[in-house]
Parts: C-alpha cells; structure tokens; sequence
C-alpha cells in the first residue's frame, strides 16, 4: 500500500538524536526531507528502488555501503568543484544522481526529485551537526 | 443444459476472441508508451500510474459502459492538468506529490459524480460545441509542445508556477544553450523515425513504437559506449515494484488541508476537461458511426472510474476518440478488446518491466511532442472558419488555453458555450415582408429587444402590422405579456396560425405589395436615369 | 486513384525531408550554442570594480588551498580550506559579477557576459544589487557585515528550509529563481543554467570567506524586519504613509514610485509599476508587511539612515503596497491582466487629475 507519509526506518530514532536532527524540529518539512533522506541513505533497494537495481542480497546495495553520514557531509561542502576527470564543475546532486546510475546500477533520477534533494537536505543536516563551512576538510583543517 | 449451449456457441465466439485479440494487442502496444508519456512528462507521477491508467482505467471505462464502441484511458489533457495543478503544491515524483495527485483525482471523480447525479448539470455539458473543445484542444496541443521542451533536452523544469507558453521561448532558448545534447540526439531520432513510420500506411499504428524503440536502441548505444553516468539520460526507471495492483491511500490529513483547499479549483478544471472531452468524443463517435450512445453513459463510467483509480494508483481516465476509432476501425467490440489490452499490458509490464525501465525520458517528451502536434488537426478546425460565430467562439476558446491557465480556460469554455447558445437563441430569425413580421426562433425576455426594434420599424413604416409567431419555437411569459401588449395597441394583427389559407392570402397580398412598391421605384430610377440624358 | 497516390508520394518526401531539415538545423543551433557556451566558461572574466576590489579583498586566487584573509583578520585564526581550481575561480568571479551588474551595462560583450541575464528581467531597471547591497555582501565601517543586509553567504548555508511562500523546501537554485520571478518581475532561468549555479558558487564562497557554518543562522541573513509589535500600535496608515513618501522618498524615487533613470542608468529604482516587484515577492507589503519596514529603516532614505521611525517605516511600506504592481505567477493571469491594465491607466490618470487639483488644493500636513 502506498502511503505519502515518510516511513520510520530502522535506526531513525538513534540517528536523529545522535546527529541533533531536531534542532531543525520536531517534525516539519524539513525534519521530514531529512528522515526520507536517512531512508534512502541506509535503505536504498526499498525506499529509493526506483533509481536502483540492487536488493539488499547484494553486498553493495545503498549509498551506506560506500559512504558514511559525515563523508556526505563532506561530500556537500566540498561539492560543485571543477572535477577533472569529466573537465566540467559538478555539482552535490550530480555526484549522487551518478552514484544511483553506477554503484547503485540503476537510473538517473531528475535534478529535483526527493530521492535526490532529500540525500541533499540530509548531508546539510548533518555538515550543521558538525558545523562544517564551506570547503571544510576532513582532516580537520 | 447451460454447458452444451455453451460449447454451441464457442464456434462462433472463437473467431471473433481471435479478431479482438489482434486488436486488443494493437491497442495496448499503442497505449504504453502514451501511458508512460502521460504519467512521467506531464502529470510529474512515476510511470507506473499511467500503466494502471492503461490497464484498470480502461477496463473499467469500458465494463461500466455498456455501449459497443466506448473507451476510455489515459488522457493528455488531464495528465498535463496534473502537473500544472499540483506544481506548486510539491516536487514532483515525490511521495507527498503523489499523494496529492490521487487526492485530486478522487476529488474530481466526485465532482464528475455531481454531473451523472444531478442530470440538468450533466445536460449543460451538451451546450459545450465543437467550436469550444477544438479551440480547447488545440491550445492544449500547443501546451504540450512546450511542455516537454525542457524533458527533450534532459532539463528539468522549474518546479514553481510556470505556464509553459510564457516561458516557451527561454525553454527553446534553454534547450538550445544548456540541454543535454545526448538528450537531445534521442528525442530527434525518436520524433524523426516516428515521423517517418506515420507516413507508411501499414506502420501508421505503430509509429510512436517504433519511435520510442529506435530513441531507446541509441540510448543504449550511447550508453554502453559513453557510459550512463556520463550522458545523464532519465530513463524510466525501475518497474519491478509494479504488480497486479498497487494500492494507495490518496493524502488526506489535517495538515494537508490548506494544499488541499488550494487544489480544489484544479480538481474542478480537471473533472470538466474529462468531461467536456468524453461528451465530445462520444459525440464525435456517434455520428461517424450513424449510431447513438447515450454520452450520460460514458460520463456515469468516467465519474465512477475516477473515483475507483486513485485508490489503484491510477491517472484518470476520460474517452478517446482515437482510441474508439481505432478499435472501430478494425472491428474490434470494446469490451473484449479493452478486457484483453488490459490483460497484455498488465503482462507486458509483469514480463518486460526491465526492457520498459531503459527506455530514455527524451523519447517520452517526442512522443508528447507528437501527440501535441496531432491535436492540432487542419481538417477538424478548417468547418469552423465558414461561420463567424463558430469562428469568434473557436479563437477565444484557443486563446484563453494559451494566455490564461487551464483553469482560466475552462472557466472561458464554459462561458462561451452558455453565452454562445444563448446569443443563438436570443437572435431569432426575423423578417419584414410588406407588413408582416414573421418571427422564427424564440420570443422570450433575450429576444424581445431584437424583435422590437424590427415591430416599431415596421409600424412607421406600414402603420399596421401582422406578427407571425407560426414557426416561433418557444414564447415565455414576458414575450406574451408583449405580444398582448402589441395587440391591445389595436395596429397588430396576429396571423391565424390554425388556417393556412389566411396565411398564404396573407403572404400573397404581402408579396403583391412588394412587388407594386418595387415597380414603382423603378419607375422612379428610370425617370431619373432618362432625365439624365 | 493509382496516380493519385503516385504524385502523393514526392509530397510526402518533400514534406518529411522538410520536417527532417528543420530538425537537423536546430540541432546544429543547438552545437553552435554550446560551443559558445563552453567558450565563455573557458574565457577570462573582465570583473566590474566592485567584484575586483571585493574578490581580492578575500584573497580569491586558484590554489590547492583556500585561507580567508577576513578570518584571519577578524578572529585571528588561519583557516585553511580546500581551495579553487581555475575554473572555480572563474565561476566565483562570473557570479560577483552578475549579482553587481546583472543586466552587462558595465560588460564589455554586454548581456552575453552575464548569461543573458537580461532575458530574464523585464526592463533594463533590475539588478540584483538594489536588495542585495555591496554584492551581496554588506559590511559596516568596523568590517563586519551588516545585520539584515541580504547577505548571500548568509543564505546559502541557510538554504533548503521550508518557504511558506512557495510551499516547497527552497533549495538556493529555487531562491534565485524566486528572485527572477518575484523580485525582478522577471521570468525564470533554468535551474540548471549557469546563471543559477555562477550565482550558487559566488554565495558559497562568500560563505566560505566568511566562515559561516551549514544550517547556522546569521544576522546578515535576509533582511531586518519591523513587525506591528515594534511600533507603537496605533495602526498602519496608509495616508500617512503617503505623505511620508512624499517628503523623504519621492525626490529619490519619484512623486509615483516608479524610479529614477537618467541617460539609460537607473540612479533609484522603481518601487511600484511595472519595473517593480510583484505581489508575490516578500518586499510586498500584502505578502509579508514586516519586511519592506525592515529595509526602510535599515537602509533608506540614503544618507539619512536609521533616521526614519519604525511606524513610519511600516506606513511607507504599506502605502506603497497600495500602488499597481505586477502580479506574481500565484495570482494568477487573470489578477496580472488587471494589475497591468491598473499599472498603465491609473498613473497617468492620477498624475492628470492631481495636476488639475494642485491649483486648488494643498495636502493637509505639507
């Protein structure tokens, strides 16, 4: 049965108190983007099975396979750069609409979809938790 | 008893199954790609709504009708109605966008409810004339041209308010600048070979397949060669969660009542444009066919369907004339070949659901390019240029599509049909013969100042006049209240209506008049003119 | 009939090869505009003198790394972080330069510099520095940045909130276009333009040269704002309103808010008509009344700022709520055909009928 409201993965709880989801709210909009966001992080197959092939059998199945929540984060504030490799800027939600056609061996979803504005608004959420700024290293610096 | 009966018939019911599979085949291979096209370029809904629209809106358009030739389906108009409504409700293809859109479905299947229930609202359907839905479905074929300029270049569109024809020239100057020329390559070759296939008589069916085939083989092409994460083409994507049926709960909430209350004017424009194109396709049907189908019928199975499908994840569904010539034509009986299209799309998509998921968004945007295109049809707007009525109610009614939102069209639709009979009606056909008013046509409170201004003229002239209300249609109480009136002024004969042979004296006497005043002019113009020389 | 159909066919050729030809060409358009697109991007960026002074002033060069000389300078600490590439740097500077000069008057190739930004505005009025002051980066005589000045770094890292105004989470791309729509009266970029994301790498930098922090909140974001609690409650008036603009703001803004030009530059724009923003857009006193005050007071008259009470602040915004404006798309057409049969009749027609009065009659109050 298809219902619009965001569905409550496992871990969501944890997660939400561990990276102060709720500086942003309770619940809201925002609050919401960020739980479909964690959903289609760890959860890929199920939540964002449209853009992907891979089940959870498979060993490398969701964007957590791969990436950590604060790599995202990094990910975003280190994003829309000059990579030279495809010798053009690439923007946060090309990198994830990428990832979705690659690892995941799935589609390109569309630039405003939720499947990949809510990765996005996940990322700002926890790059806040971590007070990141713009161009903000790994290594601390 | 019932099963030797039973295996009597079959002979006879056999060929006949054959026939309709053949049909029902065509039918549901010249329905999906449309389908798909109808949910994910202009309702913003993932394909699968429109797959459902193809299997579950078809067949019960066409199990609660019970006439022959009825079918229903996934609908252009309605599908881009959808996304122009819900727009700047939620992004689109997102979850709270969904369930907005069956929100709004429901709610026009209950608006459409109200016209099967309330039968003087559903008669004011007749007064929409073909004038009216033409001039509708023309601007709404430019619309869909524009709509998908942004999908033909793999742009996305601006997720706010936007009225494609105002932007349609920074969609064109986008495409140009900043598409995805990959994109583009696929919709080319898609528009081209489907261009091509339409002129060859025996493929003129399956021209949009083949179209969206040879889009997607280059896809796949580029694909393999350049690498998906390098073209960035949208594909349909992954149907494996499409099944039998997809349940889904339309958004009702008490949160969600603002957006709901501010979709209500949509939901009202897209149960008026499915039944303004279901009256009109039956219409349409009836008289190419020189049979009669009751169009309460076809709006009784839109209403109930549209109220069904939501809950189906479903588009809604309005009756299509192509659809219904088409199955005509080939001899198809709706039923069966609806019954058996819906079974092979439903397979279709069960067995080729990965064959589905490749094909490019691109190729979907031409084929809404096409079908845009083929809205715009010379032969059925080229009648309503003969008329100056027809032609004023035409371009206003394809005029307001193009400067006023769907809404605003409508609204202008439903004015102009109302206003337009009634500019009929209250110019009734009025001619002078001597001093004989003859009036055909209705003698009511519209009409009166119109027949008037004519009676007074005519009493200056004549000093007495004879009204003639034989072939008068209808007289309401003002116009007899007028008419005692006019004969208590004691200058007013009526002509007797019972005794034919007054009325032809009359007429006689009339024309003799006519004829002695003409010849006295003459006389006057040839005194004049040898006076000259 | 078999001759019919013969000649029917070097028709349909014709006609295909004729639909074919018309598609090959755009696709060609579509090559050539491309290529030009790429050339421009590789191309050196002339910047206007505000971008040059204010660029440098951040010590933006294409490095390995990034080390803001404002951080340094106002906390004492060295921030490293990564830096920018060529390219980056370019789009930083094709960004400074649109928010300073959104329409090209100061480029050397004009609007094409800009992206075409001109495309996307009505008239040659709009630019983006007229709210967002100092490109988008207002500081104080100390150096800091000044509360409530638009600043642009400011928004980016407070970007993808919920708007109430639009009903959708706003990324930053959608915020520019809003821009486009609401406070330029314009229409809408492609968020996938360079125009969007030019504009999107300059905020971040600025965010970065400023070292603010994703989600924070920051006193330079928006704008101040002067809601009815800050005054002392005895009502908006828009009467009054009216003849405070006439004395502070009219000689600036012109006796019908319809802003200065002079020789094709505009000296003050237009506060209402149809070079002004539009109903939708927050500086609309109908929309959001507590906005519009807030920048009045802050910013306005020039000069004199600060000087102006908050209750006169809020009247001035409300009488120019009153004026014709453009609607705004959620209005909705038949609204907007109004508002400009409004915008171009009843201007002219005050004006007359106040030049015939003005013999006669003194405003009360003057």
């Amino acid at each position: 049965m298809f219902r619009s409201q965001v569905s409550n993965a496992p871990g969501w709880p944890q997660f939400r108190a561990a990276y102060g989801v709720d500086s942003f709210g309770g619940d809201g909009y925002f609050t919401r983007a960020v739980q479909n966001g964690y959903n289609l992080f760890y959860f890929t197959p199920d939540y964002g099975k449209r853009f992907t092939r891979k089940t959870a059998a498979d060993a490398v199945h969701s964007c957590s396979s791969c990436h950590t929540a604060e790599a995202l984060a990094y990910g975003l504030v280190n994003s829309d750069r000059f990579d030279a490799g495809l010798d053009r800027r690439v923007s946060f939600e090309e990198r994830v609409m990428r990832c979705y056609a690659g690892p995941m061996d799935g589609f390109i979803p569309t630039l405003y979809d939720p499947a990949v504005r809510d990765i996005r608004v996940l990322a700002r959420a926890v790059a806040h938790h971590l007070r990141l700024s713009e161009g903000a290293r790994t290594d601390g610096s | 008893m019932s099963s030797l009966a039973f295996l009597r018939a079959l002979p006879g019911v056999l060929p006949a199954l054959r026939g309709n599979l053949l049909i029902g085949l065509t039918l549901a291979v010249v329905t999906l790609p449309q389908a798909i096209a109808f949910s994910t370029t202009l309702a913003g809904l993932p394909p699968h709504f429109g797959i459902y629209a193809a299997i579950w809106g078809v067949l019960f358009t066409a199990l609660l009708n019970p006439s022959r030739v009825f079918s229903g389906g996934p609908n252009t108009t309605m599908s881009a109605a959808i996304g122009v409504i819900l727009l700047p409700v939620a992004p689109q293809f997102g979850a709270d966008y969904i369930g907005y859109a069956m929100t709004l479905i429901l709610i026009a299947g209950m608006i459409q409810m109200l016209f099967v229930i309330i039968r003087p609202l559903g008669r004011m359907l007749d007064l929409i004339n073909e004038p009216i839905i033409n001039g509708l479905i023309c601007g709404i074929g430019l619309f869909l041209i524009f709509k998908s300029l942004t999908g033909f270049a793999g742009l996305p569109i601006n997720t706010q308010v936007e009225w494609p024809l105002w932007i349609a020239w920074q969609s064109f100057m986008a495409v140009l600048e900043i598409g995805n020329l990959y994109a583009i390559e696929i919709g080319l070759i898609t528009l081209i070979t489907s261009l091509v296939a339409r002129q060859i008589r025996a493929l003129r069916n399956w021209a949009i397949l083949i179209g969206v085939a040879a889009g997607t083989a280059y896809s796949e092409y580029l694909n393999a060669t350049v690498g998906l994460q390098n073209t960035m083409i949208e594909q349909i994507a992954n149907l494996s969660s499409v099944g039998f049926v997809l349940p889904s709960l339309p958004l009702f909430n008490q949160e969600a009542m603002s957006d709901i209350i501010s979709i209500l004017p949509g939901a009202v424009t897209l149960a008026l444009l499915g039944l303004f194109q279901t009256v009109a396709a039956m219409r349409r049907m009836n008289r190419k066919i020189g049979s009669y189908t009751d169009s309460r019928k076809g709006i009784f199975a839109d209403a109930v369907s549209n109220c069904l499908l939501p809950f189906l994840s479903s588009l809604p569904t309005c009756a299509s004339f192509n659809r219904m010539w088409l199955v005509y034509s080939l001899g198809g009986q709706s039923r069966w070949t609806s019954a058996i299209s819906a079974l092979i799309l439903l397979l279709m998509v069960l067995f080729l659901a990965p064959l589905i998921a490749i094909i490019p968004m691109p190729a979907m945007a031409a084929v809404i390019m096409l079908l845009g295109a083929n809205m715009i049809n010379w032969e059925d707007i080229k009648p309503h240029f003969r008329n100056r009525g027809e032609t004023v109610v035409f371009l206003a009614s394809f005029l307001s599509v193009v400067f006023l939102d769907l809404f605003g069209a409508v609204v202008v639709g439903s004015v102009l049909a109302i206003g337009y009979s009634k500019w009929e009606q209250a110019h009734p056909k009025i001619s002078l013969r001597g001093n004989v008013l003859k009036i055909r046509g209705n003698v009511y409170y519209a009409s009166l100042p119109v027949i008037e201004s004519m009676y007074h003229t005519a009493i200056e002239r004549e000093g007495s006049v004879v009204i003639d209300f034989s072939e008068c249609y209808y007289i309401d109480q003002e116009g007899i209240r007028w008419l005692a009136a006019a004969k208590a002024g004691q200058k007013v004969a009526f002509a007797d209506r019972r005794k034919s042979d007054d009325r032809r004296e009359l007429e006689r006497r009339a024309a003799a008049d006519q004829k002695r005043k003409s010849g006295r002019r003459r006389g006057r113009t040839d005194r004049r003119q040898r006076s000259q020389f | 009939m078999e001759a019919k159909s013969v000649s029917a066919v070097p028709a349909k050729l014709m006609k295909i090869a004729l639909i074919v030809g018309a598609l090959c060409g755009l696709y060609l358009m579509a090559l050539s505009s491309h290529a030009e697109r790429d050339q421009l991007r590789k191309a050196s960026v002339d910047l206007t003198p505000n971008c040059k002074a204010k660029l440098e002033g951040y010590g933006l060069v294409a490095a390995e790394h990034y080390r803001s000389p404002y951080v340094q300078a106002v906390n004492g600490v060295d921030s490293t972080v990564r830096g920018y590439s060529e390219q980056d740097v370019r789009s930083i500077q094709r960004g400074c330069n649109i928010v300073d000069d959104l329409q090209g008057q100061l480029a050397k190739r004009g609007a094409r510099e800009r992206w075409n930004a001109d495309r996307f505005v009505r008239g040659t009025y709009t630019t983006c520095i007229h709210c967002h002051q100092s490109g988008g980066d207002k500081h104080d005589t100390a150096g800091k940045p000044v509360s409530g000045s638009n600043n642009l770094g400011a928004s980016w890292v407070m970007a993808d909130m919920y708007d109430r105004f639009s009903g959708l989470i706003m990324s930053h791309e959608l915020r520019q276009m809003q821009c486009y729509i609401n406070a330029s009266n314009g229409f809408k970029p492609n968020s996938a333009d360079d125009l969007i994301r030019d504009v999107t790498a300059y905020s971040r930098f600025l965010s970065a040269a400023l070292d603010q922090k994703m989600g924070q909140r920051y006193a330079e974001q928006g704008l101040d704002e002067i809601p009815f609690s800050a005054t002392r409650r005895r009502g908006d008036d828009y009467v009054r309103g009216a003849h405070v603009y006439r004395e502070k703001c009219a000689n600036c803004h012109g006796p019908q808010a319809l802003g200065m030009v002079v020789q094709g530059k505009v000296l003050y724009p237009a506060l209402a008509g149809p070079q002004s923003f539009t109903m939708d857009s927050r500086m609309y006193f109908g929309t959001l009344n507590s906005l519009m005050p807030g920048f009045i007071c802050r910013n306005m008259p020039l000069g004199a700022e600060g000087s102006l009470d908050n209750q006169d602040c809020r009247d001035i915004a409300y009488y120019l709520g009153t004026l014709p404006r453009p609607a705004g798309d959620r209005q909705g057409p038949l609204v907007a055909a109004w508002q400009q049969v409004m915008m171009g009749v009843m201007p002219p027609l005050t004006r007359y009928a106040e030049s015939l009065g003005r013999n006669h009659t003194e405003h009360p109050g003057d």
